[in-house]
């Protein structure tokens, strides 16, 4: 998945497309912790993820659809914001 | 508003959650209701035993549920990891290998992304909820009642 930058203030926005999903990331970062939500939609499906330093994650889905290769992907991705690599 | 009251409007808020999950539940059918335990009870059980062999977690599993055969936990468990991505090398058809899959990603998860855990394994046990209900069950019932159905008939 490869996000654009769209802003950057204290909150970095960001969208992707992923599949025809097209997704905003939204994350905050302050205190050594980083916050990161998801919403996406394709046609009348929606998403909508999170996940935060020291706690939990989850991906869901509404509106009587799921993907489970953009929920995957989207899990991936905000491990990759949450944990960079070096 | 004080913390006490801040805290009772929380507790109220969850307590009217749980309550409409568990009406939610009572208005699906026995096959659904069966099938969300079993992803939730297979997910539960391969968490718990992720070093030991794939065939004790196979017999545990299968002691559980004794109506799921091996061939139906292997086109669940197949589900759940196409679903996660981690499919590729295992060979078709090989069940212990498709639960050493999982035993290892997972435990991975926990001990190195311990915040996706819980996450993840959540949708894994939708993923094989879907796999085992009939054809045709929305996917919103699933994630309306995964947690309740973890927290009613699952945690210890």
């Amino acid at each position: 998945m490869e996000r654009t930058v769209t802003s950057t203030a204290t909150k970095e926005t960001s969208t992707a497309e992923f599949d025809g999903w097209n997704l905003t990331f939204v994350i905050e970062t302050g205190d050594g912790k980083t916050n990161v939500s998801v919403n996406g939609q394709k046609g009348a499906g929606y998403v909508n993820g999170f996940a935060n330093s020291d706690s939990s994650s989850n991906v869901g889905f509404s509106q009587g659809t799921y993907d489970a290769a953009l929920a995957t992907a989207i899990f991936a991705e905000m491990d990759a914001i949450i944990n960079p690599v070096a | 508003m004080s913390l006490k009251s801040f805290l009772l409007k929380i507790g109220l808020f969850f307590t009217s959650l749980f309550n409409a999950a568990a009406r939610t539940w009572a208005n699906v059918s026995p096959e659904v209701q069966d099938a969300l335990k079993q992803g939730s009870g297979i997910l539960d059980i391969i968490n718990k035993h992720v070093t030991e062999s794939p065939d004790i977690v196979i017999r545990l599993i299968q002691h559980a549920f004794p109506n799921v055969d091996r061939e139906s936990l292997l086109v669940g468990l197949r589900a759940v990891t196409e679903g996660l991505n981690i499919a590729d090398g295992i060979v078709d058809n090989d069940l212990n290998e498709t639960v050493n899959r999982l035993q290892k990603y997972l435990s991975g998860l926990k001990s190195e992304r311990a915040q996706f855990w819980a996450g993840i394994s959540s949708l894994a046990a939708k993923l094989l909820a879907l796999a085992f209900a009939p054809k045709g069950t929305k996917w919103a019932t699933f994630e309306a009642l995964m947690e309740f159905v973890y927290q009613r008939f699952i945690k210890k």
